[in-house]
């Protein structure tokens, strides 16, 4: 059923190029190896149960809460509903650092080990899946919620006859989410976690960097992306069927709303908020401490910028290849869903893969980070919006518009809005990022690994400070990219007069 | 004369067979059925925004069923006009000129004007899509298919997004429009009014299967 176009003989070539860039360090990993596994079985076990537990409770609790929570967000008014969702993925969209800052000024003494994972792993997904669940529930039930409504069905026998049966696909799909995201992350074991808490990702980096024993890093690691992977695919399989979208203006029905739910977005919005803001304004009496780093401070900041700059006119090109991609074959680069990557499998791979000098610490960083960062953020802000645009470019496509053209004035022009917020993220993201650095052994400090050092070493305020730092140094390089692309959009438009 | 051979899709219960179809090299060629009956999956399988293989369309000694959508080189007016609807009138008839045409020379932009003054659009030129009324918008998109250098026109329900009134001025307007750019056309509508206004040559579509074709006057 598909066509080929003998008139674009690269596409193939582009299209497995870009896989072949994201699976490169897998790849690399697993023929320096020769594909010699090593399993500790006992080891293994003990981690595989650790990362199942602390994956299931952390999916388990954000469930439980985040349904109540997303009947909470449907009370509030749209203008309300629309800034409550955006506050609500705060915590998905702030690097973990953020958050780890913020639950350890609230809850204090911190249980380091598996309820401190736990705790982490609920406050990041919880507001993302109350959205996910309010956008779902508005989208297949509102306008049975409304039938419900009418004829007096009471709320217990809506949810348990009607939501629950209904929803029960999606709310299992969001589960999943939050369970592969729980799987796969590193940094938050290695800030929270401690000897008894070892999960399959803390065993992987342990195995590779500190027992040196790199056959069985890579048998730990080929359990876990199977994991990974084998959950995602469920996660797939579960995936609900798309309703009725309602107007988005529209209020929801009584069965879909509860005002005392708004209690508990009120709670976590501000427990998480002020959270950020004391630990903050507490941290300004440190700014004595903090000027003793100065000059690494300065060192590690024209460090991360020239990382950054790099990074984000490297993650441009990829972003321009995917989207000449998918305009080229009517579908996602395979790429784009490698979303839950092991960070110390493409670390240590790429840390391997070049020379063990800080001449390669700006190349290994920018290799790693684009690997594990790209595809994710792909999904979270641009593969809806595009989606969105599928029709206008079948017309495109139709009149035979150049890919270029379909890139700047069709999909760039009408989403600049979503490609900001992209760049933002991976500006924020990048910048305060400890976790990549340290799976790719970087020998220079970066801002991300100076805040980390300082949480690390306890000396909380100090980090808080350096997570300041990191928003100010973002929003500015922000500025200049911002001034950049337009006139850059200037100089296109100028020649194609 | 172009020749559709052999077009057959199935889709669930729905099957679209279409042994044989012949379209006249000028004037317009209706195709008439209710909804379901495959109008709109003919349209999107010769544009080739539903991509199907096994059939062919032989169009002047070329199979255009072989060629890529791009190259099939064909003017399409879709049911909901499908602007883009961040750029101006302006901009949707020049993105779509300038791809096709290989850019715009002065032959072009004389053409532009005259046929942007033949469908009265000079008021609203410079209007973003989005802001357009249903008949403007219609003009716009017949104004993009005409310059896009087509072979053919293929247009998908062209008045069902008007009101009757305007319904009836649109198709007056259309006749006179299409007969002076002499191209060859193809109309897929429900209405028979459509059908008795425009259309030279006529077809029936029923549960995917089409009647022979009878000329209309």
């Amino acid at each position: 059923m598909k066509e080929t176009n003998p008139s674009h003989p690269n596409r193939y070539l582009i299209r497995y190029g870009i896989v072949a860039f994201f699976l490169l360090p897998f790849l690399f990993f697993a023929w320096k190896f020769r594909f010699q596994i090593e399993l500790n079985f006992s080891e293994l076990w003990w981690a595989l149960k650790n990362s199942v537990y602390q994956s299931t409770l952390a999916g388990f609790f954000v469930m439980l809460l985040a349904v109540p929570m997303s009947f909470g967000l449907a009370s509030l008014p749209v203008g309300w509903r629309l800034m409550a969702s955006r506050l609500l993925l705060l915590p998905q969209i702030l690097p973990v650092l953020f958050t780890v800052l913020i639950v350890f000024t609230i809850v204090n003494p911190f249980p380091m080990g598996s309820a401190g994972i736990i705790i982490l792993f609920s406050v990041v997904n919880l507001g993302l899946a109350t959205v996910l669940i309010e956008q779902a529930a508005t989208a297949k039930l509102s306008s049975l919620a409304v039938t419900a409504e009418v004829y007096s069905v009471s709320r217990i026998k809506f949810l348990t006859k009607i939501y629950f049966p209904l929803m029960f696909a999606d709310l299992m799909q969001i589960f999943f989410l939050v369970f592969v995201f729980c799987m796969s992350s590193f940094s938050i074991p290695l800030l929270a976690g401690d000897g008894r808490a070892v999960n399959l990702e803390i065993l992987v980096f342990e195995k590779v960097f500190i027992d040196n024993n790199w056959a069985a890093g890579f048998g730990v690691s080929l359990v876990q992306t199977f994991f990974v992977f084998g959950m995602s695919a469920l996660m797939l399989e579960s995936a609900g069927a798309t309703g009725t979208l309602t107007h988005p203006n529209l209020q929801p029905s009584r069965l879909l709303r509860s005002k005392n739910c708004i209690v508990l977005i009120a709670a976590f919005l501000g427990l998480y908020v002020t959270g950020y803001v004391y630990g903050i304004a507490k941290s300004f009496t440190h700014l004595n401490f903090i000027a003793n780093y100065a000059s690494e401070i300065l060192a590690a900041t024209m460090f991360s910028l020239k990382c950054l700059l790099a990074f984000v006119f490297l993650n441009f090109c990829l972003l321009y290849l995917c989207l000449w991609d998918q305009i080229k074959s009517r579908r996602l680069n395979p790429a784009l869903h490698f979303i839950s990557l092991s960070t110390v499998v493409a670390g240590f791979s790429v840390y391997l893969f070049f020379p063990t000098s800080p001449d390669y610490d700006l190349v290994k960083l920018l290799l790693a980070a684009s690997v594990l960062l790209f595809a994710p953020l792909f999904k979270l802000f641009l593969q809806g919006p595009i989606e969105g645009l599928n029709r206008q470019l079948q017309i495109a496509e139709v009149y035979g518009l150049p890919p270029s053209t379909v890139i700047i004035d069709i999909i760039i022009r009408q989403l600049h809005g979503a490609f900001f917020l992209w760049m933002s993220v991976l500006c924020v993201w990048f910048s305060s990022d400890y976790a990549i650095s340290r799976a790719v052994g970087l020998q220079t400090q970066t801002l991300g690994l100076v805040a980390q050092g300082f949480l690390s070493s306890y000396r909380m305020q100090a980090s808080f400070l350096m997570s300041l730092l990191i928003i100010i140094f973002s929003v500015l390089v922000l500025i200049v990219l911002k001034f950049l692309a337009k006139a850059a959009y200037v100089a296109y438009k100028k020649s194609h007069l | 004369m172009s020749l559709i051979k052999n077009l057959t899709y199935k889709e669930g219960d729905f099957s679209l067979e279409v042994p044989q179809l012949e379209l006249a090299d000028s004037g317009v060629t209706s195709i008439q059925g209710p909804s379901g009956s495959g109008k709109t999956t003919l349209f999107n399988i010769m544009t080739g925004i539903l991509p199907l293989n096994g059939w062919s369309w032989n169009f002047k000694g070329e199979d255009l069923a072989k060629l890529p959508v791009a190259e099939r080189r064909l003017g399409v007016v879709f049911q909901n006009y499908e602007l883009f609807p961040h750029l101006t009138a302006a901009e949707n008839v020049a993105i779509v000129a300038s791809a096709r045409n290989k850019g715009i020379d002065a032959a072009l932009k004389e053409k532009i004007s005259h046929y942007q003054k033949t469908l009265q659009l000079e008021k609203c030129w410079n209007t973003k899509a989005a802001l357009l009324s249903g008949g403007e918008k219609q003009r716009i998109a017949f104004l993009r298919a005409v310059v896009s250098n087509p072979r053919l026109l293929l247009l998908d329900e062209p008045f069902s997004a008007l009101d009757e009134k305007l319904r009836a001025e649109s198709r007056e307007m259309l006749r006179i429009f299409l007969k002076e750019v002499s191209l060859p056309v193809l109309l897929i509508t429900h209405d028979a009014e459509d059908v008795k206004a425009l259309a030279q040559y006529h077809l029936n579509i029923r549960d995917g299967r089409l009647s022979s074709s009878a000329t209309v006057d």
